[in-house]
């Protein structure tokens, strides 16, 4: 399966996007999309800890929102960039927000984010925007290996 | 061989003329050692005069002199007239080296006495452009013990002194300096050090008027090169001072507004716009057929629950839109700030906040006696003391009703510190302490609802009533929210 980490702190957002793949799969594409959650980025810290110890599947794509409880996207970013185990620092992320500001883009950019996607505004765009997403990570890139 | 005559025999032993010169040159020698013991006298107590070899010259004229007309007083009834030639031969020995060091020495006399004169003169022309001109600006001398030579109008004026100050000590005038000051001023008067200060220093005057000068102190030097005391030039700079601070605070009041305002632009592009975005994306999910997107077939229990999360979205941004607007109004509205009672205005929130209170079986213990009244509007404590209450409730632990403690100390002067404490969850101060003062900042997910507005408004209405606001927490140890107002 494909893993992605959706890192977002607003449950009906997540609701949303889990309804959009749900869409995907109906129409017979994204099938291989396995979507996990973490409210913020401590949680998503947490689950890519996990992820190194074999209890959670190393994510494959991370969709990462900036503004979040705790520990928003940005300050995330800097701990997996820099911080990070190796395996995990690899991870693509794609940010998707809110923020359309050219700051916090060229800030995360500096992250080495793979995108950075401010929310489209209807479920269609939504949509399509998963499908080109799954289709270039999941169906045209080289895949990170298992963890050993 | 014929005896010499005593001197006397060429006066016939006449007794008038023998006495005539007898005391008058006794009377000379007397004089002239006696001028001699009093030079001796002058240069002991001013060894910086001695002049070396002119000096010796005139001492030995002088002394010369006077036992010429002691041998001179002898011989009028002896005839060691030898002995009286060869002192005459020394005193003229002497005159005629007197004579060449005057003429040699004149013209550096003359400098000598021009250079004072000028100098004199100098002093009277700074002193005057410095005390005439219209500036904020005085001049003071002072000798080696910090006295001032003498008495210097202008700079009286500037600092509200009122009698002459000439021969007095200025520490003795103002007794309040700085320590640094005094300090600059041995460094001057021992090491010869010059001190500029440009920033502006504060002092006390004698009058209890706080001012803020720039001054600059130096050496000044005697002919021979030491140091003969301090010279301080001095500028009031209280006024600018004060613009000056009152500037910055407008600076800092304006910075702090524009952080709020860009704060406030994030949040229209991003806290409003996301309700919105979700309430058009499940309004197209409910209703697939009017927007022309994918039926994904959604039973009515799945409807139902799309309609409901709209409504509950809808009550979410009308709250945060609430307290948007009461954070925006905060120090924007005319309220007249007046002393008022605390406790009343506690009593008054509690009874309005019954109902949550009784549901979360919340005990509230007010130290009344710990109160005093303090600078504020009633609405702004109705304000925070609403929220840090709803918030000690909210985020107690889950099954165990929370017991809040409200208090006030007295920690600095000026200002009642209250506190509002609790049992519940708490927060790690070391990461999050600031931060959730924040406008907008939330620690906690659905569990703990809430528009991350309150301790924003809380600490914006106590930055506006002069004070300050902080917490004090560790994870599970419950939390204290304390803040300062002006009493």
């Amino acid at each position: 399966m494909f893993e992605i980490l959706l890192c977002e702190d607003d449950r009906l957002q997540v609701k949303l996007i889990e309804y959009q793949i749900q869409a995907l799969k109906r129409a017979g594409e994204g099938t291989k999309i396995h979507l996990n959650h973490a409210r913020d980025g401590l949680e998503a810290k947490d689950y890519l800890h996990q992820s190194l110890q074999g209890l959670t599947p190393r994510p494959h794509l991370i969709l990462l929102d900036l503004n979040m409880p705790r520990m928003g996207g940005q300050q995330f970013l800097e701990w997996l960039r820099h911080e990070a185990d190796l395996e995990i620092r690899r991870i693509p992320v794609i940010v998707l927000t809110t923020s359309e500001s050219e700051e916090d883009a060229l800030k995360a950019y500096e992250h080495l984010i793979a995108a950075f996607i401010p929310k489209p505004p209807g479920t269609s765009e939504l949509g399509n925007l998963l499908k080109l997403v799954y289709k270039l990570w999941a169906e045209y890139s080289i895949w990170l290996p298992k963890l050993s | 061989m014929i005896a010499l005559m005593p001197h006397g025999s060429c006066f016939l032993w006449n007794p008038y003329l023998t006495a005539l010169h007898a005391i008058n040159d006794l009377a000379i020698a007397l004089a002239y050692f006696a001028i001699t013991g009093l030079l001796t006298l002058f240069f002991h107590r001013n060894p910086g005069l001695w002049m070396g070899r002119q000096s010796w010259i005139a001492f030995g004229f002088i002394g010369w002199c006077g036992l010429g007309h002691l041998l001179a007083a002898w011989n009028i009834w002896h005839h060691n007239y030898w002995f009286e030639g060869l002192i005459k031969f020394a005193t003229s020995s002497f005159s005629w080296a007197g004579l060449i060091s005057v003429i040699v020495l004149a013209p550096k006399a003359q400098a000598l006495c021009n250079a004072i004169l000028e100098e004199r003169n100098y002093q009277r022309i700074l002193e005057t452009a410095v005390a005439k001109t219209p500036h904020p600006m005085a001049i003071a001398i002072f000798d080696k013990e910090m006295r001032y030579i003498q008495d210097f109008p202008k700079w009286r004026a500037l600092y509200g002194l009122e009698e002459s100050i000439a021969g007095k000590s200025h520490y003795e005038i103002f007794q309040e300096l700085p320590a640094e000051w005094i300090e600059q001023h041995r460094l001057v008067l021992e090491q010869g050090l010059s001190f500029y200060e440009e920033e502006g220093s504060w002092f006390v005057r004698p009058d209890g008027v706080r001012e803020c000068i720039i001054y600059g102190i130096a050496p000044w030097m005697t002919a021979d090169k030491d140091i003969g005391g301090l010279v301080a030039i001095s500028s009031n700079v209280t006024k600018l001072k004060m613009v000056e601070e009152s500037l910055n605070c407008t600076v800092n009041d304006l910075q702090r507004s524009n952080a709020e305002l860009s704060e406030f632009g994030y949040v229209i592009s991003h806290d409003l716009r996301s309700p919105l975005r979700t309430v058009r994306g499940f309004l197209e999910l409910l209703y697939p057929e009017h927007f022309d997107v994918p039926d994904l077939n959604l039973s009515e229990d799945e409807k139902a629950e799309l309609a409901r999360d709209i409504v509950n979205e809808y009550k979410r941004l009308n709250q945060l839109v609430q307290d948007i607007l009461s954070w925006s109004k905060v120090g924007k509205d005319e309220l007249t700030l007046g002393r008022i009672d605390v406790v009343p205005i506690i009593r008054q929130i509690i009874d309005a906040m019954k109902a949550d209170i009784q549901a979360s079986g919340a005990s509230i213990a007010v130290h009344e006696r710990t109160f005093k009244s303090v600078i504020a509007h009633p609405s702004h404590l109705q304000q925070i003391f609403q929220n840090l209450i709803a918030n000690a409730i909210k985020f107690s632990h889950p099954g165990q009703s929370p017991c809040i403690a409200i208090y006030a100390r007295r920690l600095e002067t000026g200002f009642l510190t209250i506190s509002v404490q609790d049992n519940g969850i708490g927060l790690d101060t070391q990461k999050f302490g600031a931060e959730i003062f924040r406008f907008r900042y939330r620690l906690h997910h659905e569990e703990y609802e809430g528009s991350g507005m309150g301790l924003a408004i809380c600490q914006k209405i106590v930055r506006h009533l002069g004070g300050r606001m902080w917490v004090d927490s560790a994870p599970n140890q419950g939390a204290r929210f304390s803040f300062t107002l002006k009493v």
